[in-house]
């Protein structure tokens, strides 16, 4: 959709070379946006006062899923459905998965992570390799618990039915996205192997799934929100600040633009943020 | 007999072996051709589609003068360096650009869709017909009750207006989510009967229409 509309926006003259006319509601939109995640970026890294982002629901079960395998001496088995580099569910997950394999390097124990993307794959492993090097443990790093297995997506699934049923993870965490039909396939064989299952996506047509079937889900935006907490990175954590700031004045334009379409004729809010 | 609808059927079957048991030969042996078949069919149609006109298509490719797609060529090569411990590292470069690039669209690309769905989130709450208003009015509270439901640095129980908010938040997602539940279980028994129509009908012929 997006694209499309940058397809038909294309036709017109840019402004100055740059300026595409039918955008500037967009542009003035990520304008705001990139201001205030600069200025709480910057704050949170000068160590000034931001706000603090509360306990999301679900993301502690990470620790709890990883504790578990451990004491099991079972894998974790880590995907991210079938990502795309362009798809920000997926560079949502990198930042969870390093904080995952660290936490499987410190306890010891393996982490399988399966990807349908070669793209993803090559930039996982390093995610992966760099995590098992900040925990110190460089040596138990295994390259090839992280398996490409193929970009078809039920073929995928094969492979990860094989590898669930074979290594008997005692976790599974389903982090990121976009998922599609194999993610019921995956937690259904997740419960057959007895794992603690943690879910967490932004893909609305499988976010059902992952409440009814996971042990615990993280819904949509707390997806970006979870690595911010887990990690207390401050560009991370200024990124969630300035994304509520964001939120609140969305708030305030969505309650604005109501009034106006309510007691007004003409929509002149609608009709300059579409200009 | 039509050997395709033979081995159709017979692939079918191998795959539903796998509810009996999760790891019978039959369902090994066919998980093992699909990925190869899979593997295969990959590496054909990218050779086919990407690598080989990059190199030699009529236009858009190096024998066509476009000398600017040696600079992706050798980006991609250098994702190969990963298997040579020495210079591994180089390898972080290419996969930076393509993250960055990555993030870069994402950002480039939402925005259009985004104000889209801001400007229909102004409803009039005060329309011609009843029904109408009232719909308006379960939309707008229900759409900022999700939006405070995700509001990450105010607690949830801060003040009345946020506690009902996210309650009322909570009950909408949960609403959206058992219908999307069930509309999605409803495509699964699509497929399953168009499979099962697949192995009755076209392969069996105990089943017509």
């Amino acid at each position: 959709m997006g694209f499309l509309s940058l397809l038909a926006a294309e036709a017109k003259s840019p402004v100055w070379g740059i300026f595409v006319p039918g955008q500037a509601g967009a542009f003035i939109a990520v304008l705001i946006f990139a201001i205030l995640v600069y200025v709480m970026i910057n704050r949170a890294r000068a160590g000034q006062a931001v706000r603090e982002i509360h306990k999301i629901a679900g993301l502690e079960a990470l620790e709890e899923a990883v504790g578990r395998a451990t004491e099991m001496g079972r894998p974790v088995h880590y995907t991210m459905g079938l990502p795309g580099i362009t798809d920000p569910q997926t560079i949502a997950s990198f930042p969870v998965l390093g904080h995952v394999a660290k936490t499987c390097a410190r306890y010891d124990t393996r982490l399988i992570n399966t990807v349908p993307d070669v793209v993803v794959y090559a930039i996982n492993e390093e995610i992966i390799r760099q995590a098992y090097l900040e925990a110190g443990r460089p040596d138990a790093f295994n390259p090839d618990d992280v398996r490409f297995i193929t970009d078809w997506q039920f073929a995928y699934v094969a492979g990860v039915l094989e590898i669930l049923a074979a290594e008997k993870p005692a976790a599974q965490i389903l982090f990121g996205g976009p998922f599609f039909a194999e993610a019921m396939i995956f937690i259904e064989a997740g419960a057959l192997a007895g794992a603690i299952q943690v879910g967490g996506t932004a893909s609305t047509s499988q976010l059902p799934f992952f409440v009814a079937g996971c042990d615990y889900a993280l819904i949509g935006e707390e997806i970006y929100a979870a690595s911010a907490y887990i990690s207390k990175e401050p560009i991370l954590t200024g990124t969630v600040v300035g994304e509520d700031f964001y939120k609140f004045l969305l708030f305030a334009v969505i309650i604005l633009g109501t009034l106006v379409a309510t007691f007004s004729s003409n929509n002149f809010l609608a009709t300059f943020l579409k200009s | 007999m039509d050997w395709g609808i033979l081995a159709g059927a017979i692939c079918t079957i191998a795959v539903w072996t796998y509810l009996a048991d999760h790891q019978n030969p039959i369902w090994e042996l066919i998980q093992h051709i699909y990925i190869g078949l899979a593997y295969g069919w990959s590496i054909g149609y990218y050779w086919h589609t990407y690598i080989w006109p990059t190199f030699t298509g009529n236009k858009d490719s190096l024998a066509a003068g476009q000398w600017v797609y040696i600079i992706p060529i050798i980006a991609g090569l250098l994702v190969y360096t990963r298997y040579i411990p020495s210079i591994a590292w180089v390898a972080r470069y290419p996969l930076s650009l393509a993250l960055g690039w990555g993030a870069g669209y994402v950002l480039g690309f939402t925005p259009a869709v985004f104000i889209g769905q801001l400007t229909n989130s102004f409803y009039d709450l005060w329309t011609d017909s009843v029904s109408g208003t009232i719909n308006n009015w379960i939309l707008l509270l229900t759409l900022l009750g999700t939006v405070m439901y995700f509001f990450f640095t105010i607690r949830r129980d801060a003040n009345p207006v946020m506690k009902g908010g996210v309650w009322l938040g909570r009950w909408a997602i949960m609403v959206a989510l058992g219908a999307a539940f069930g509309n999605t279980v409803l495509y699964r028994y699509n497929l399953f009967y168009a499979r099962m129509h697949y192995i009755l009908g076209d392969w069996l012929h105990l089943a017509g229409g």
